[in-house]
């Protein structure tokens, strides 16, 4: 208990927020690792989702080659991508991609899947071709169960994003490995208050975000009579997307 | 049936999963290090136990030769167990590897708890009992334990530190005798930097520090004197820019690929060779001796025994033939363990 509250002495410390190593330039490279991984995750995860989902073609394959990837431990792509780009974010931001990838691709896919046939088929019968279907049908309607991939993403990548620190880099992993170094127990735990707050902060906007996004007709608990949104944020039973 | 619950809960317990998710891979990157340093060392325990039972008929004579010493043979140790550590680095590990083999040569029962983490890490494991030996070296421990006065050494060479380490530390522990073989922290550049500014010393160093990146692990950003504080008022030393990197791989390859210039190593590791880094000269000594010696329970140290296979050890090991023996563990990769008992089997100790 003591931990904590030299923790919290520590967090209220002006001296400790300022500066190159102070804690509001170590979570703004926090953020930075995080966000660049989970957009590249995104960048790449997304389309290959979308064209899984909509084409039904390679689910077993995607699904399963996601799932293998998420076994790929974390330090070791950063201790290798580090021998080839020391003191580069190269080592960081790749490990983090990896790590963020194989959640969004398995909720994308499963969320592309998960849509009612029936609306499919209205949709083609309004004329719409293969890809307005996709865009215009099909991603609205999963868009809440891929936004809990990208979610989830972001969680992991913002917890993982301390191995910056084995590689010379910055973000809030200084403070616990340095804190661990120079036996200050309260930068440990202070560290990680700040990565635990981070988590929360960045689920909080993405969930606002995803709020703005998601067409309110697919939000069941506003619409209890809507017939769409029940198929729409379940995932198809085979493939169990972590939500 | 509503889903929505379920999935806000399994995101919720995601979240909170997370943090403790990291927590426990943490946790088992430890168990794998010592479980790996574990079946190492089972591993390796056939082959040199198979060359330590031919030693003894080649050694025969050998043992009979300095037969007035109790050492290397001599003490029946039968009724001694004990669990011997190591700081995370491999030359150290070599070095329990030899005091837990001259102690099992002599009959004891030894576990073994090597790899364990950084001099804050270990110590408190030793303090606290959970380890009984350990080597360590004359300055760094004598300045880790008068740090936490904020005071640092005055002793000048081996005997004075080893009577300041006897005085300073706490009644469980003690020392036995120093040997001559000495692992001092030191400053490389690549060839690199080197050649561009003619570096052969610290005091070189310090004259375009402005300009040099200089990689050494996070404590070395506040220790003295071997620390940023401690170039600052010796050598008047101000380096552009500070990377906190652990000693080893991380320090080599960003040196090899000139991301630092210049960083923080051990003097006996085989890398500064193979790599061609130029080791500078600390001629204002700001890195004071480091004289490899065994850090001990003092109940430990009291079984005459025990003290005097280990002072034995030490009495014969020396820098040149710790140097040889690290360019076996890191360049040639073989365990450890086999390096040591070689070593001991040549110097007739086991």
């Amino acid at each position: 208990m003591n931990n904590v509250v030299d923790a919290l002495q520590w967090l209220t410390t002006e001296d400790n927020w300022w500066g190159e190593s102070g804690i509001l330039n170590r979570l703004w490279e926090h953020v930075q690792y995080s966000f660049w991984a989970t957009l590249l995750a995104a960048a790449i995860a997304l389309p290959i989702g979308l064209l899984i989902g909509h084409t039904g073609r390679g689910v077993f394959v995607g699904v399963n080659l996601s799932g293998l990837a998420r076994a790929i431990p974390t330090l070791a792509v950063v201790i290798l991508v580090y021998k080839l780009r020391p003191l580069t974010a190269w080592p960081v931001v790749l490990a983090l991609t990896l790590l963020a990838a194989p959640p969004i691709l398995a909720n994308t896919v499963a969320g592309i899947r998960g849509v009612d046939p029936d609306v499919r088929d209205a949709a083609e019968g309004m004329g719409m071709t293969g890809r307005t279907v996709l865009w215009r049908a099909e991603l609205p309607i999963a868009l809440p169960l891929v936004f809990a991939g990208v979610r989830s993403a972001a969680n992991q990548v913002i917890a993982t994003a301390t191995v910056a620190a084995y590689a010379g880099l910055g973000g809030l992993g200084r403070f616990i490995t340095d804190g661990y170094a120079l036996r200050r127990y309260d930068e440990v735990f202070g560290g990680a208050i700040l990565i635990v707050a981070l988590v929360f902060v960045v689920e909080g906007v993405l969930a606002l975000v995803q709020r703005m996004l998601v067409s309110p007709g697919l939000r069941r608990e506003r619409q209890p009579f809507a017939l769409l949104p029940s198929r729409a944020s379940a995932p198809i039973p085979e493939l169990e997307p972590l939500t | 049936m509503s889903h929505h619950p379920r999935r806000t809960t399994t995101r919720l317990a995601a979240l909170l999963a997370a943090p403790l998710l990291l927590l426990a891979a943490c946790g088992d990157d430890d168990d794998d290090a010592a479980s790996d340093t574990t079946a190492a060392a089972a591993t390796a325990a056939p082959d040199t136990d198979a060359p330590a039972t031919d030693a003894p008929a080649t050694d025969a004579p050998a043992t009979d030769a300095p037969g007035t010493s109790t050492a290397g043979g001599g003490a029946d140790l039968a009724d001694v167990s004990l669990t011997v550590g190591s700081a995370n680095f491999p030359e150290n590990e070599l070095l329990a590897e030899i005091y837990a083999q001259a102690l099992e040569a002599n009959g004891a029962t030894v576990d073994r708890q090597l790899n364990i983490g950084n001099r804050e890490t270990y110590f408190a494991a030793i303090e606290g009992g959970e380890i009984q030996l350990l080597p360590e070296y004359t300055n760094s421990l004598l300045s880790f334990l008068l740090r936490q006065r904020d005071e640092s050494p005055t002793a000048t060479n081996i005997e004075e530190q080893v009577a300041a380490l006897r005085e300073e530390l706490p009644d469980n522990l003690t020392v036995l005798d120093a040997s001559t073989a000495e692992d001092k922290d030191v400053i490389v550049c690549n060839a690199e930097t080197a050649e561009q500014y003619g570096l052969e010393t610290l005091s070189d160093l310090a004259e375009v520090s402005g300009e040099i990146t200089l990689g050494a692990p996070p404590e070395f950003a506040e220790r003295t004197p071997f620390g940023i504080p401690g170039f600052q008022e010796l050598y008047g030393a101000e380096f552009a820019e500070f990377v906190p990197l652990e000693i080893g791989p991380p320090i080599v390859d960003a040196l090899t690929s000139n991301a630092i210039n210049c960083g923080n190593l051990f003097s006996t590791m085989s890398v500064i060779t193979t790599e061609g880094f130029v080791a500078l000269e600390d001629d204002k000594t700001i890195v004071p001796n480091e004289a490899v010696l065994p850090l001990i329970a003092t109940e430990l140290a009291e079984n005459e025994g025990v003290a005097s296979v280990l002072n034995e050890v030490s009495a014969t090991l020396d820098t040149d033939g710790l140097k040889e023996l690290m360019v076996r563990v890191e360049a040639d990769a073989e365990a450890p363990a086999d390096v040591a008992g070689d070593w001991l089997a040549e110097n007739g100790l086991a």
